[in-house]
């Protein structure tokens, strides 16, 4: 059944209010400038983030809070399922790679996915895919299939991801939203002008290029295959020409590629914001949060890990708005 | 002065003329084993202070290239990621004999000729920056093989120098003075022996000719 854009009135309003407490530029490089790290922890308490000695737990526990919210608020918490399938690729990442090493997963398998994380692992331990969808049935036995004939983790890895983007297309094709469409279109572009740049970076011959990048983007696979081989500047004249010409115009520079594209995704996210109707703004909440603790991340861990400052405050800059 | 306890015989005298001479010998031959030694020690050490500065400096590039990596994807993530390794390495372990003592030598290989092969992760949901720390650490990998190889050596050198100093020690400021000190006092005790008899001969033949004198003087 589709909800009307007219019944997530209410879910706005919650989120629009919440939308004031997300952090912006301005508060985090404060944050960042923040002598102790002990005073970054109380101000997110202040913010309303959950209190743990670790900070990646931390942090997790509020993405978890988020998508929890989000989809009790919503009318039609189905629409959220697109953003959240990736947690449930990483757990059959961890599960394959797992088997393979003879060790327990249990420490590196994350919750927040469609399917529960005891749900995945036991239905892959004991070999009964029949509760996972179609794609990710297709991909969990290519990849244990690869796996023990190459021994390759990238080659079982790669396979995931398409299969990943595969369903997550279909999903966002179910929902008929053109922002949650564009959402997934431009997280497939992105991801393959950053692929593009880094198997050039590594020499990869176009037989394997052809089979990591990412069909359903605006740009198509051949596209990219075809600019494997080309010089950087072609390559940079040639993505200029998609719209994406401004991410790439620091050539091979991968510290200020992935900078753009965070800027470029965040700046999608953020249009969600100034909907008024539909689910739009409660996604670009929940996207707007993940940003936000991406960037929490870069501060907690570039403080712990002795990086300086000035760094912290121009990678953040640099990568959000 | 130091003399032994050996009994003062030409027979001794002649025996521990011998161990002095044996003794200087080893003496020369183990001083000459440490200045050799102490050649290659510091030639090791050398390279040694460089492959660390070396190392470090590499290794702390790969350390910040791996906290942008960790600010860029979550721990679970990251850990993920790494879980599996694609690339392998084999060492073979061999022994160089340098003055007698056994030093390692390590040759290695890469399982995976193609170093593309190295990294063990897709690249959709991972960050350009662990392609750097993995890049920086491959690199730093065969300086610390050679790091380990001339800091064992290093460790190993300085336990055979430092027994061979002893040794040299023991033999020139112990051994040769003591030796050289109890021939000189079993000489002088020969000597004084000798002065002995000598007198004891000369006091009997004054004897003897005051005896024969004083026999004279009474017949006449």
């Amino acid at each position: 059944m589709k909800v009307a854009d007219t019944d997530y009135a209410y879910s706005q309003s919650k989120i629009k209010a919440l939308e004031k407490k997300l952090f912006d530029l301005q508060r985090l490089v404060l944050l960042a400038e923040t002598k102790h790290i002990d005073d970054v922890y109380k101000t997110l308490a202040d913010a309303g983030y959950p209190q743990h000695n670790d900070y990646t737990r931390m942090l997790n526990m509020s993405l978890d809070e988020t998508y929890k919210l989000v989809k009790d608020i919503s009318p039609d918490p189905e629409i959220f399922n697109v953003f959240l399938v990736k947690n449930d690729y990483h757990n059959l990442k961890v599960l394959i790679k797992a088997e393979f090493l003879g060790i327990n997963p249990d420490s590196l398998l994350v919750s927040g996915g469609l399917i529960r994380v005891d749900e995945l692992k036991s239905s892959f331990t004991n070999r009964k895919l029949g509760s996972m969808p179609q794609t990710m049935q297709r991909a969990v036995k290519k990849a244990l299939e690869t796996f023990s004939v190459s021994n390759n983790p990238q080659a079982a890895e790669i396979i995931l991801d398409l299969a990943m983007y595969e369903q997550m297309v279909k999903m966002a094709n179910e929902t008929e939203n053109s922002y949650i469409i564009g959402y997934v279109k431009k997280q497939i572009d992105l991801t393959n002008i950053k692929t593009l740049f880094r198997m050039k970076l590594q020499n990869k011959t176009e037989a394997f290029a052809k089979d990591t990048f990412i069909p359903n983007g605006s740009i198509s696979v051949d596209a990219f295959v075809r600019l494997m081989k080309t010089s950087p500047e072609e390559t940079m004249a040639a993505i200029g020409k998609t719209g994406y010409g401004y991410i790439v115009e620091d050539g091979f520079d991968m510290i200020k590629l992935e900078q753009k594209c965070n800027l470029d995704n965040f700046a999608y996210i953020k249009k969600g914001r100034g909907m008024y109707f539909g689910p739009e703004p409660l996604i670009a909440y929940m996207l707007s949060k993940e940003e936000e603790i991406k960037q929490l991340r870069i501060i907690i861990s570039g403080k712990l890990g002795g990086v300086s400052e000035k760094i912290i405050t121009e990678r953040l800059n640099a990568s959000y708005v | 002065m130091a003399v032994m306890n050996v009994n003062p015989t030409r027979m001794e005298l002649t025996s521990l003329k011998r161990r002095l001479v044996t003794a200087r010998r080893g003496y020369k031959l183990l001083k000459d084993k440490r200045d050799e030694m102490m050649k290659k020690f510091l030639n090791i050490v050398r390279e040694n202070r460089e492959l660390r500065e070396k190392v470090e400096t590499l290794i702390e590039d790969a350390n910040k290239s791996f906290v942008v990596a960790r600010a860029m994807m979550s721990d679970a993530a990251m850990e993920q990621a790494l879980m599996y390794p694609s690339q392998k390495i084999n060492l073979d372990v061999d022994i160089k004999n340098v003055m007698s003592v056994e030093l390692p030598v390590f040759k290695f290989s890469f399982e995976n000729e193609d170093e593309s092969g190295m990294y063990p992760y897709g690249y959709a949901t991972t960050s350009a920056q662990l392609d750097e720390s993995i890049k920086a650490l491959s690199q730093v990998l065969p300086y610390m093989l050679r790091l380990a190889e001339t800091e064992k050596s290093a460790q190993l050198l300085a336990a055979e120098i430092e027994k061979t100093r002893r040794r040299v020690n023991a033999l020139e400021y112990v051994l040769i003075p003591n030796l050289t000190d109890t021939i000189r006092h079993i000489t002088m005790k020969l000597e004084e022996n000798e002065r002995g008899n000598l007198t004891r001969l000369m006091k009997v033949k004054d004897m003897m000719i005051q005896q024969q004198y004083n026999a004279k003087a009474q017949q006449g």
